[in-house]
């Protein structure tokens, strides 16, 4: 693996199809597919593609979790092309945009779940691909691709509603293949959690990590997610990559116990912000010898760019854990935020770092070039320093809010709420026709009245930025991809508030 | 608390969930699994537990209980409703 990691990327994947041919590839619902299998159906595909339709770059796959949609999604790689993942949990209306902004013509469905109202209404100029068997038999073994070529492109949700389209390309994920193998080593007999939706780039991971070193990928059905710690204890599950607010569901399940996570060799968070109470509650139920990491990287970025391998003290700020360094090949830049001493936005280049969204002109407002002529692209994160170069996320920009003339930053007075009940929370200014609000929303009830919480309050943040609403929601609403959803918490209060 | 005000309650949620995804109506049985079906997503299954402990002002322990049985829609009626009781 050492030797061939240097190579580029179809090289790294045809050699782990040859070494790896008698091992379990992935586990979906106790039935267990090996690599020999996969290489059989995903190079079928890519024979299928690459006579079939020379010319098209980028093909769609249907993000059913299946063995078939995995295997396409190899299969698209393996034949040269970049897979654009489409989401049956999106709204028609999206899912029309993103055919429309990636121009696909062809979409692989081998589980056949694109129903013939959907064909007409959401595709109707799109070849839809339903079996392998139709396939052409014959072709050439899959040769080595050149690594400029695009792996996948997703759509990330723009600030406009719109989707941008983010084209990654083979080299990047190559890239970050090598950098996350030097912080991850995995070996072919680990065993690998597979919890991200496929539109989600954190599932590339899952898929080529895995595949590169032979280890096997389990993948949890709906219902398993919901029995998390007893899924990983019955299939021995020696690698659990998830966003954090996976581990608050496992916790509210009861499911964060010893027993459950003996197998337990690495936690990996990535997704969103990771909290030092999250951590110690893991920490409480693994063994010792268990690294705890958290990544982080816009989907602009290749899947992570920046990593924690978690010590004792937890690095942190304001409870938020340390995001770390940055992997080699990549640099950061800190702008500074005007009035906020020591907050910078941060900036990213590198070789996994994109320079411009898919199909659009340079947006200035998101990447910008340097004297030197590189581009850098703008994350639109908070971040802190410290004296050993540690990066401390400290919230998005569009999060930050003034406030009776000061400039402030949401997650400081959500650190502190926390801090006093224990439960989570979400800050915001409260959208109003007549006067505006700072809100702070709690995940729970409060055990004490609003008049004392904020005189708790009180000890930490200054008179002037006490929230004036204190409203509490049983549950805080969670995104397709597992992430608090802080827009529908807005909306949800200010409709609640508003009327 | 009856068993009809809390079926009418996940109801309720359910006709929020099929409302999004462009389904006028769907009437559970008992046996309809909600996950499975597509209704509720794991995490959206949680806010309908947390939603339901909110409702009726009690805590729903799942623990002991099979994902791929307290997520049709008899057996979790049968679960809130013995939550209930304690």
């Amino acid at each position: 693996m050492r030797e061939s990691i240097k190579n580029n990327l179809s090289q790294l994947i045809e050699h782990a199809f040859q070494q790896f041919a008698q091992l379990p590839a992935y586990n979906f619902n106790e039935k267990s597919y090996s690599y020999s299998e996969l290489d059989s159906i995903s190079q079928t595909i890519a024979n299928h593609l690459k006579e079939k339709y020379p010319n098209q770059i980028y093909i769609g796959v249907y993000a059913v979790k299946s063995f078939e949609t995995f295997a396409s999604i190899i299969g698209i790689i393996r034949a040269g092309k970049a897979f654009v993942p489409i989401s049956p949990k999106f709204p028609p209306a999206k899912l029309q945009r993103i055919i429309e902004k990636s121009k696909i013509k062809t979409l692989i469905d081998l589980n056949s779940k694109i129903t013939q109202q959907q064909k007409h209404t959401v595709y109707p100029a799109v070849e839809i691909l339903n079996s392998v068997s139709t396939f052409s038999p014959q072709g050439s073994k899959v040769q080595p691709i050149e690594d400029t070529k695009p792996a996948y492109l997703l759509f990330t949700s723009g600030t406009t509603g719109d989707p941008k389209g983010v084209s990654i390309n083979r080299n990047q994920l190559k890239n970050y293949l090598i950098n996350i193998s030097k912080i991850i080593p995995l070996q072919s007999t680990n065993r690998c959690s597979q919890t991200f939706e496929l539109n989600f780039d954190l599932s590339i991971h899952d898929i080529f990590h895995t595949l590169i070193h032979g280890s096997s990928l389990f993948i949890p059905e709906e219902n398993d997610l919901l029995s998390l710690g007893k899924y990983i204890q019955k299939n021995k599950i020696s690698h659990l990559f998830c966003v954090p607010s996976l581990i608050k569901i496992m916790d509210k399940l009861r499911q964060i116990k010893k027993e459950n996570l003996l197998s337990i060799e690495a936690v990996i968070f990535c997704g969103e912000a990771l909290t030092t109470e999250l951590v110690e509650k893991i920490q409480q139920a693994v063994s010792n010898s268990t690294k705890i990491i958290n990544l982080y990287g816009p989907t602009e970025s290749t899947i992570a760019v920046a990593y924690y391998i978690i010590t004792n003290p937890v690095k942190n700020f304001n409870g938020i854990v340390s995001i770390g360094k940055i992997f080699k090949g990549n640099d950061v830049s800190f702008t500074a935020i005007e009035n906020s001493a020591g907050l910078y936005e941060l900036t990213i280049n590198g070789n996994q770092v994109i320079s411009n969204y898919f199909g659009e002109e340079n947006d200035a407002s998101k990447f910008y070039t340097d004297i030197n002529g590189l581009v850098w692209y703008k994350t639109g994160d908070l971040v802190r320093k410290d004296e050993e170069d540690l990066i401390y996320f400290a919230g998005r920009i569009d999060e930050q809010i003034k406030w009776n003339g000061h400039r402030i930053e949401t997650g400081e007075i959500e650190h502190y709420a926390r801090n006093i009940t224990g439960l989570e929370a979400v800050c915001f200014i409260l959208p109003s026709d007549s006067k505006e609000q700072l809100c702070l929303v709690l995940e729970g009830e409060l055990t004490t009245t609003p008049g004392s919480f904020r005189v708790a309050l009180n000890n930490y943040l200054p008179a002037q930025l006490l929230p004036q609403q204190i409203v509490s929601l049983p549950q805080f609403p969670l995104n397709s991809n597992g992430k608090t959803d802080r827009k529908k918490i807005i909306e949800i209060i200010s409709l609640k508030l508003n009327g | 608390m009856d068993k009809s005000t809390v079926q009418n309650f996940i109801r309720a949620k359910i006709n929020e969930r099929i409302q999004l995804m462009g389904i006028n109506s769907f009437s559970p049985e008992d046996s309809t699994d909600l996950v499975r079906e597509g209704i509720f997503d794991s995490l959206a299954f949680i806010d309908l537990i947390t939603n339901c402990e909110h409702e009726f002002a009690t805590e729903i322990n799942l623990e002991n209980y099979n994902p791929r049985e307290f997520t049709t829609y008899g057996k979790l009626t049968e679960i809130i409703l013995e939550s209930i009781k304690k």
